[in-house]
């Protein structure tokens, strides 16, 4: 009998070990596997619709888009919450360009980009130089931006558009088109993510920021190219953005800062940042995020319950990766 | 210990299914169960709103049920936040399940949205608002918008004029949405001073200080206009008028000024009673839904108005005194909206489905009926 018990402690113990070692794929997988399962079931199998699938591809190029930039700030330990403002500013700067070049996209493209990698800059060069939280950096970066949209579309008469949206249309839907984009931005994110010095010393900061100094690693300068990856990515989802709705108002994007935190997290990211942050965290967690969102409509969920469920879901997520590890392989801070 | 805490992982997963799977109301008797429903496959329109927990949601989910109990129709609800994104997101939402049309409440990201619907062969209507002039395509699947305060936003602001000069109001600030997203304030606070310098040559109506949607900025606003004024005797307060100036009235050091206010909520009996609202008054939302649905459901059955144009008109009641509340109450928002602004058979009255002689006048005129015309009508019944 205690044989038996031993055994079967020892089987137990192992799962639980094995567990708790894949605790974030577990999560990060299971999460998503859980959605479609949940989903396809509540909606006979309409989740997958090809037409659905279309709108779902199309919902998920923008949050994909962000998200792949977001994990390289969030994998140091830094946060940003001024997403949303930063595509509502770059949409804004795109929309004139393509007024004024009867429709051109690839001058609104350079400019929507260089104006979110402005953004970034100045994000983190004040956290950089100041020494101040990157959330209240990008809090006041957030202002700023916002601020912009807000006055430039006051100062306007009438609705600020794209007039010539021919252009746009490849981003908005050409099917084919947003799956390549999206998998050659998964790939390249995930190659600069794991296999070059930029990935890993941002991870290593994120553990660790002095033991990463200590070993050479020039914290602010990554940081710095951390910013100017993300603002990159953040410009590029504001041209799809902007190819989705046409205009731009003081509105556009917002929400979307919380979207991508919740993305992440529901893909499994560590919230601190370090070795377990992984680039897939991105790419799950926008997949469930967007299944989630659209599962919920499709199954038809009161309207009323849909924000407790979301938040039902997230709060789980929480509890489960932000618990502090009780081994000792994490660094003190 | 550890065990434990599977458990409790598995059961969170379980709780989960069991909430989402509950609140799909996925039953046997899904259907509808009304015996008087056509054997045919029902209309189905989407509604696209902020919320459904305020009393415009709520009316307008109201309404659109008892339209199901009377037509062949049923609704789909979507929330949406502010943003296009949003917007956008939850349209493509609605024509995955396969809506027929979509009762909007904004024009947000109107363009990106009406081309959407033409690639779905999906009719488009704007409900909470007129379409502006700015606007230069001819869809076929689109319905186009409605204008509301009676379709005369100056003659509205004319109307709270007189009624302000009837309380002998005589300094009167001026609170709004900013201009750019509130075009209608600006007209109905323009209509309002012209006519109180005409009904009262002495009283002060000073410029309109503006406030970005937040109760903070609603109280900033109203600290501004005592700030600036110290005279004011009154409020005119447009952006949402009862939900969030009047509190800040309430909150300020100056709680007795009166407010004439847009909006009406569960407070409106009491501070109209009390003599500190002056005047509330908020959309007709029976009347609302019932021109859209209207016109989105001849569409889908293949019948439209030849003399339609792009903005239809709904009234905007304004209460004064309790009486009006009272009628208000039970003429605008009875639970049984077969007692309510439209009924079932006056609506199909004026629908080509059901009235190839119906015009497109006639059902504006039905859903422009002031609240002291839908009394008279539900009184000769």
């Amino acid at each position: 009998m205690e044989e038996k018990n031993t055994l079967k402690s020892g089987f137990g113990s192992r799962i639980l070990h094995w567990i708790q070692n894949y605790k974030q794929y577990i999560i990060q997988y299971f999460g998503l596997i859980f959605v479609i399962a949940v989903f396809l079931y509540l909606t006979d199998g309409d989740l997958f619709s090809a037409r659905n699938l279309e709108t779902l591809i199309r919902q998920l190029v923008v949050i994909l888009t962000i998200t792949l930039g977001m994990a390289f700030i969030y994998s140091h330990g830094g946060m940003d919450i001024s997403v949303g403002a930063v595509v509502a500013l770059s949409s804004l700067c795109a929309t004139y360009v393509m007024n004024l070049t009867a429709g051109q996209v690839l001058p609104a493209i350079l400019v929507s980009i260089a104006v979110s990698v402005t953004c970034y800059l100045l994000n983190i060069i004040v956290t950089n130089q100041f020494g101040l939280m990157s959330t209240i950096s990008s809090l006041s970066v957030m202002f700023v931006a916002r601020g912009i949209v807000t006055y430039v579309n006051s100062m306007s008469t009438d609705k600020i558009e794209v007039h010539n949206t021919a252009g746009l249309e490849l981003f908005r839907s050409n099917t084919p088109f947003l799956i390549g984009t999206m998998a050659v931005l998964c790939i390249v994110m995930t190659v600069l993510f794991n296999l070059t010095k930029l990935g890993k010393q941002n991870r290593a900061i994120g553990d660790n920021p002095l033991s990463a100094m200590q070993s050479g690693v020039r914290v602010k300068k990554v940081k710095v190219e951390a910013y100017v990856l993300a603002g990159i990515m953040v410009g590029i989802a504001a041209v799809f953005s902007l190819s989705r709705t046409g205009s731009v108002s003081e509105k556009t994007g917002s929400g979307l800062e919380m979207d991508a935190i919740v993305a992440l997290i529901l893909g499994g990211m560590a919230l601190n940042g370090g070795a377990k942050s992984r680039i897939s965290s991105a790419i799950i967690g926008s997949f469930t995020y967007v299944l989630l969102n659209n599962g919920l409509v499709m199954a038809g969920v009161d309207t009323q319950v849909v924000s407790l469920i979301k938040g039902i879901i997230f709060l789980i997520v929480v509890f489960l990766t932000i618990r502090q590890p009780k081994s000792k392989k994490v660094l003190p801070r | 210990m550890k065990m434990k805490k599977l458990t409790a992982y598995l059961l969170a997963a379980i709780t989960i299914f069991t909430l989402t799977f509950s609140m799909t109301g996925c039953s046997s008797n899904n259907g509808s169960a009304d015996s008087s429903a056509s054997t045919q496959k029902p209309v189905k329109i989407g509604v696209i709103l902020y919320n459904y927990t305020d009393i415009q949601g709520k009316e307008i989910k109201s309404y659109a049920s008892y339209l199901e109990q009377n037509f062949n129709v049923k609704f789909e609800y979507a929330t949406v936040g502010q943003s296009e994104d949003q917007h956008i997101s939850g349209l493509e939402n609605l024509l995955n399940k396969g809506v027929d049309a979509v009762i909007s409440g904004y024009d947000t990201a109107l363009d990106n949205s009406i081309k959407m619907c033409e690639e779905r062969g999906v009719y488009y209507g704007v409900a909470l608002g007129d379409i502006q002039s700015s606007y230069k395509g001819n869809s076929k699947y689109f319905v186009g918008g409605l204008k509301q305060f009676n379709g005369d936003p100056e003659k509205f602001g004319e109307t709270y004029a007189e009624i302000a000069n009837q309380k002998g109001l005589k300094h009167i600030g001026v609170i709004s949405f900013p201009a750019f997203t509130f075009v209608d304030g600006t007209k109905i606070a323009d209509g309002f001073k012209k006519k109180m310098s005409q009904l009262d040559p002495s009283a002060e109506v000073y410029d309109m200080e503006t406030f970005m949607y937040t109760p903070d900025l609603a109280k900033a606003a109203v600290t501004n206009v005592f700030t600036k004024h110290s005279n004011v005797d009154s409020i005119l307060g447009l952006g949402s008028g009862m939900d969030m100036i009047y509190p800040a009235i309430k909150d300020s050091t100056k709680p007795s000024t009166k407010i004439l206010s847009l909006g009406y909520n569960d407070s409106t009996m009491a501070a109209i009673k009390g003599g500190s609202v002056v005047a509330a008054g908020t959309n007709n939302y029976s009347q609302i839904v019932a021109n859209m649905f209207a016109q989105l459901y001849d569409r889908v059955n293949g019948k439209s108005y030849s003399d339609w144009s792009l903005n239809g008109t709904v009234s905007y009641p304004i209460v004064t005194n309790e009486q009006e509340v009272t009628d208000f109450q039970n003429y605008v928002i009875p639970a049984d909206k077969s007692k309510g602004s439209v009924t079932a058979d006056e609506l199909k009255k004026v629908m080509k489905t059901f009235n190839s002689n119906a015009t497109w006048k006639d059902l504006n005129i039905l859903t422009n009926r002031s609240l002291a015309e839908i009394k008279a009508a539900r009184k000769a019944l």
